[in-house]
């Protein structure tokens, strides 16, 4: 049913997670249905604002949002790309599940299906990418991410060895660049 | 992924050896690769890295460059009418081919067309110093390219390919790819096959 209390039914279901852990595997799904890639690693969040997400080799990436700037290293060029994080939150739904107040929600229809909400953007919305995600029936934890781009990519993230609302060291959401990195500052004001 | 035997020069490889490969190659009507893809601008030492899908038909090249998080970013499609670009919006862009297309969308000079012929291994008309690897298999010694110099989009590159994996059981194919010019480099690393 798309209706507001969908939406709020979301952000109840979120509002207990202040942290989660889990270790990951993501399948990039083709327009055919071919699974073209697969990712395994871990995934931290923190609400409001901080995500950490981090994939093993052969692709060794990853993905650190600590609440003001998204860090994002890809092993094979050797280079970091700095974001500021509220245009990200736009660029990857993921990033909004952290935080009940982001404006971006008003981009996005929530409908629910037993324990699964579907974010789909609405027509103005500035990006296209539309989230699923499903929760545990008994706690109530994390346990798939469904994110489909609009152009025919879907990105389906099963979570394994959820841990919720543990304290995590401070470290994690605090990326070190790599000493050796390129680094590719597209904040609107880079400050390194 | 094969271990690739050392690379040796060309009158150190039977040319019938060469020949069957670049043959196996020849009959390749249709491919598929997902790669992950960095490209170094050396001009301005800007680099860039995404993960490629990219389907290869006789009349068609499909590329599609995507974000393992963020999805697709963009696809470039070509076919003998001409070349299409849309952006991380599906908005288009046309040209008369990729290669001009992509020179005025974004001024970069990259060599497209030879790239189509480096990723499975073909062997271009005009190249300098090849070097190639010797695959005894059991019909018959294969010697695929390990690095040569070559003239395209204008520049001279260097391409090496430092590993190889035999597809559906009978044919080499790239799987470690580098392209070297003095304004560009470009290393591939391909994850999946298809034929």
């Amino acid at each position: 049913a798309t209706t507001p209390s969908a939406k709020q039914a979301l952000q109840e279901q979120l509002a207990p997670i202040s942290t989660l852990q889990a270790r990951f595997e993501q399948q990039v799904v083709g327009a055919d249905g071919e699974v073209i890639q697969t990712l395994e690693g871990e995934l931290a969040m923190a609400r409001p604002n901080k995500f950490y997400w981090q994939s093993e080799a052969p692709d060794e990436l990853t993905l650190v949002a600590d609440g003001v700037a998204v860090y994002y290293f890809d092993a094979f060029v050797e280079q970091v790309t700095i974001s500021d994080q509220h245009s990200a939150a736009g660029q990857s739904p993921f990033l909004l599940l952290l935080d009940a107040e982001a404006t971006a929600w008003a981009d996005y229809e929530v409908s629910q299906d037993g324990q699964s909400y579907t974010l789909a953007p609405t027509a103005n919305a500035a990006q296209q990418q539309q989230l699923t995600l499903t929760f545990g029936a008994e706690q109530g934890q994390l346990e798939s991410v469904v994110l489909t781009d609009g152009q025919g990519q879907q990105t389906q993230i099963q979570l394994a060895e959820v841990a919720m609302n543990l304290a995590l060291p401070y470290t994690t959401f605090s990326y070190q660049i790599p000493a050796d990195a390129m680094v590719d500052d597209q904040r609107a004001e880079p400050q390194l | 992924c094969a271990t690739a035997p050392p690379p040796v020069s060309e009158d150190a490889v039977a040319p019938a050896a060469i020949a069957r490969h670049q043959q196996h190659l020849a009959q390749l009507e249709q491919w598929q690769l997902q790669a992950h893809i960095a490209l170094f601008n050396l001009t301005n030492d800007e680099r860039d890295a995404v993960y490629l899908e990219w389907r290869q038909r006789p009349q068609q090249m499909q590329l599609r460059f995507y974000h393992p998080l963020k999805g697709t970013l963009a696809r470039l499609e070509q076919t003998p009418l001409g070349a299409t670009y849309y952006d991380e919006d599906d908005q288009a862009y046309y040209g008369s081919d990729a290669e001009q297309l992509v020179h005025r969308l974004f001024g970069y000079q990259l060599p497209l067309d030879l790239l189509q012929q480096v990723v499975i291994g073909q062997q271009p008309k005009l190249v300098s110093a090849p070097s190639y690897r010797n695959f005894s298999t059991s019909n018959g010694d294969l010697a695929p390219l390990a690095s040569y110099h070559t003239k395209a989009s204008e520049q001279q590159w260097h391409v090496q390919l430092n590993a190889y994996e035999v597809v559906n059981s009978k044919v080499y194919l790239p799987t470690a790819i580098a392209l070297e010019s003095a304004l560009w480099r470009i290393k591939m690393r391909v994850r999946k096959w298809q034929l």
